[in-house]
């Protein structure tokens, strides 16, 4: 008897503690900051490898931001940037560091869809928020994750928007190559799904590997199709390639690809002449503004680092509202209050209106058509009208 | 009761104390490294059952990466959304293990006539063609685009899920595969491995069936796959073809020669500095993997036999 005396002995001190917060109840908890503290944003993007510029693009896009806002009701802000390596073990390893520093009030990542999706459970068991600036997998926003947003567009999106154009071009023979990984054949397949509602058909569907470095093969085959239009899903690297081969063996097609083509350093200055006339899918250009203020601190602006800066910006607006100053000094941040916030966020960002879906999705139409042309010897992505 | 108490008593105090330390470490250290300890114990189990290979038989294989592979998805194909089969984790563990065993003799039969350098080449190419397989089979395995939403194990309600009760699950599939490793290596069929390693001929003339033992080292060595693949897969949620590139079966070569080849704590010493190291060293930033590399370099330079290297080998080395 004694012993459960003592137990509730201390299950009143416990309520004690929790009388100053009964104020405002939270059902995920609360992030407490205490008096001094910095808050901190996670990143999680590909720091080294194959893919780094891209993620340093990204890391660059978050600091921007983070340095702009410098504090928040006195604390001041900092960014925690990881490399996760862009996959598996290493992004769920991340997501635990981020999700168990108890200063941390949410991240901006990851980078890859293929590390957002294992990383997306990790956060929904902590309740920790993700934005994701760059990882388009279907897969992200249909399993019903409450945590996980994202400042880009999915694969849908995209290629139902390169899929109408091609429908108001009319271009019938139609040709889709993509590079057998997880963001090119689901880029691939919705762009045939669209195509085939339209009552198009699709004359090949041909998968190629990343890394090679000869395609003539596979575009010898599709030469006597004589298609009009390639598609193809999948990053610069292969793209470039694909537009070069493509006119060296003699295809007399347009060429259409992704965001991983939009990239003025690796597909207009490597494939030089061949990529005139390719078309790319990309978001709207970013505030002309922005782009300078960017580009005097860190160089050329590349892919993902608007979307990251946006997504940032989102972060941190939701955390200045939500966030409550005690007498002490600290801050408290309710986690779900958080979300909510996040998810009903109006916001004008570089990028554009910024709203989410029920799912994370952003609303409206954010992918337009690029095309590479050459004017007074310049060669750059033109963003054609809509 | 009393035969857990003898065992209680027999235990030298030094062992009590490492396995009291196991047991609080995940406390310890907290969710983030118990995540980093639980990816440490999957290579040791990997690097136990590849030890049996390359260490005990002496076979270079260079595709262990596939079994790890066919564990992985041999669970996940069986306890997730892909086709609505929802097997239990524990009964799907010894099938996976089964799974793995299996596919070693398979893959063991056509190449038991090889020796050395060719036996690597075919090896890695078994490793690879799985991957791709994988890739490229989108009705079966989802193509590149993996699956999603894998059970994670249950005992009666309980779900375990945080990185520390992971923690000791890991730790038990280790321990299981230190008993089984340190049994097959004192046996019989580990002296005709050893037998055979230092000279199949000889091996032969004495009487032992090289075709057996040797696809018996192929099977064995798998089956620990399969059990660390069912682990991994269960472990992480989503698997993707991606996590079966050729840097696993690389890795898990080195941390058994960093060790110390044969010898069961140098795997574990090797997989904490394969494994771990590159994570404390998130510090240093950019320079990461430099260091990481360069502490590679001098550690072989002064201990060429790896770090704690197997009684038997360093006598070897001393001739």
């Amino acid at each position: 008897m004694k012993n459960k005396y003592q137990w509730y002995c201390l299950l009143v001190i416990m309520s004690l503690f929790f009388i100053p917060l009964s104020g405002y109840a939270d059902e995920w908890g609360f992030i407490t900051i205490p008096n001094g503290k910095p808050i901190r944003i996670g990143l999680g993007s590909m720091l080294s490898g194959d893919y780094a510029s891209m993620g340093i693009d990204i890391k660059n896009g978050a600091e921007m931001a983070v340095l702009e806002k410098k504090s928040i009701l006195g604390h001041p802000v900092i960014l925690q940037a990881e490399d996760d390596g862009c996959g598996g073990p290493t992004s769920v390893a991340i997501a635990e560091k981020m999700c168990n520093n108890p200063l941390l009030v949410g991240v901006v990542g990851y980078m890859c869809s293929g590390g957002s999706k294992p990383a997306s459970d990790v956060h929904n068991k902590y309740k920790v928020l993700m934005i994701s600036p760059s990882s388009t997998a279907m897969e992200l926003t249909s399993r019903g994750i409450p945590v996980f947003f994202r400042t880009c567009w999915n694969d849908a999106t995209q290629a139902r928007c390169a899929a109408d154009f091609v429908i108001k071009k009319k271009w019938k023979k139609i040709v889709v190559l993509h590079d057998k990984s997880d963001y090119g054949q689901s880029l691939a397949h919705d762009f045939t799904n669209h195509i085939s509602k339209n009552g198009l058909k699709i004359l090949a569907t041909e998968g190629l590997t990343r890394g090679d470095k000869d395609f003539a093969p596979i575009l010898t085959k599709i030469k006597f199709m004589r298609p009009e239009l390639i598609y193809f899903g999948g990053m610069a690297a292969e793209g470039v390639l694909l537009a070069r081969q493509m006119k060296r063996v003699g295809i007399r097609a347009y060429f259409m690809s992704d965001d991983g083509c939009y990239t003025a350093k690796d597909f207009i200055q490597a494939g030089g002449r061949a990529t005139n006339g390719c078309y790319v899918t990309y978001a709207k250009k970013p505030d002309a503004q922005w782009v300078k203020r960017f580009e005097s601190c860190y160089g050329p602006c590349q892919t993902f680092s608007p979307q990251a800066y946006d997504a940032t910006n989102i972060l941190l607006e939701a955390v200045t509202q939500v966030a409550k100053k005690q007498t002490d000094g600290s801050l408290i941040i309710g986690k779900k209050a958080l979300r909510d916030k996040v998810a009903g966020i109006q916001y004008k960002g570089i990028t554009g209106k910024i709203a989410f879906n029920s799912h994370g999705d952003r609303t409206g139409s954010v992918v337009v058509i690029y095309k590479v042309v050459e004017e007074n010897g310049k060669r750059f992505f033109k963003q054609l009208p809509l | 009761m009393i035969r857990i108490e003898q065992i209680f008593r027999l235990t030298p105090p030094k062992k009590k104390i490492l396995v009291l330390f196991l047991l609080v470490l995940p406390f310890m250290v907290g969710n983030y490294w118990s995540q980093i300890l639980g990816d440490i114990g999957i290579y040791i189990i990997l690097g136990i059952g590849l030890n049996v290979v390359v260490g005990f038989a002496g076979l270079l294989d260079l595709g262990y990466v596939a079994f790890f592979a066919i564990g992985a998805y041999g669970y996940a194909l069986l306890a997730s959304p892909q086709f609505g089969i929802h097997i239990p984790f524990w009964l799907m563990l010894p099938v996976c293990i089964a799974f793995g065993a299996g596919f070693g003799a398979f893959l063991g039969t056509p190449v038991l006539r090889m020796r050395g350098d060719y036996l690597a080449i075919v090896t890695l190419g078994f490793g690879q063609i799985m991957r791709i397989t994988l890739n490229n089979l989108d009705p079966l395995t989802n193509g590149p685009r993996g699956l999603l939403r894998i059970d994670p194990p249950k005992i009666g309600d309980w779900i375990i899920d945080t990185p520390i009760e992971w923690y000791y699950l890991i730790m038990a599939g280790i321990f299981f595969a230190i008993f089984v490793a340190n049994r097959l290596n004192d046996s019989r069929i580990g002296r005709a491995w050893i037998a055979m390693r230092e000279d199949q001929d000889t091996a032969e003339i004495m009487g032992i069936n090289v075709l057996k033992y040797k696809l018996m080292a192929f099977s064995i060595g798998a089956s620990f796959a399969g059990l660390g693949g069912a682990i991994f897969a269960s472990r992480q949620g989503s698997i993707f073809p991606d996590n079966f590139s050729l840097m696993v079966s690389i890795n898990v070569l080195c941390l058994i020669i960093i060790g110390g080849l044969g010898s069961i704590p140098g795997i574990i010493l090797g997989s904490i500095i394969l494994i771990g190291l590159p994570e404390a060293l998130r510090g240093v930033q950019q320079y990461r993997m430099l260091l990481f590399g360069g502490l590679l370099v001098i550690m072989m330079i002064f201990r060429p036999t790896g770090f704690i290297p197997s009684a038997r080998k360093k006598i070897e080395f001393k001739k």
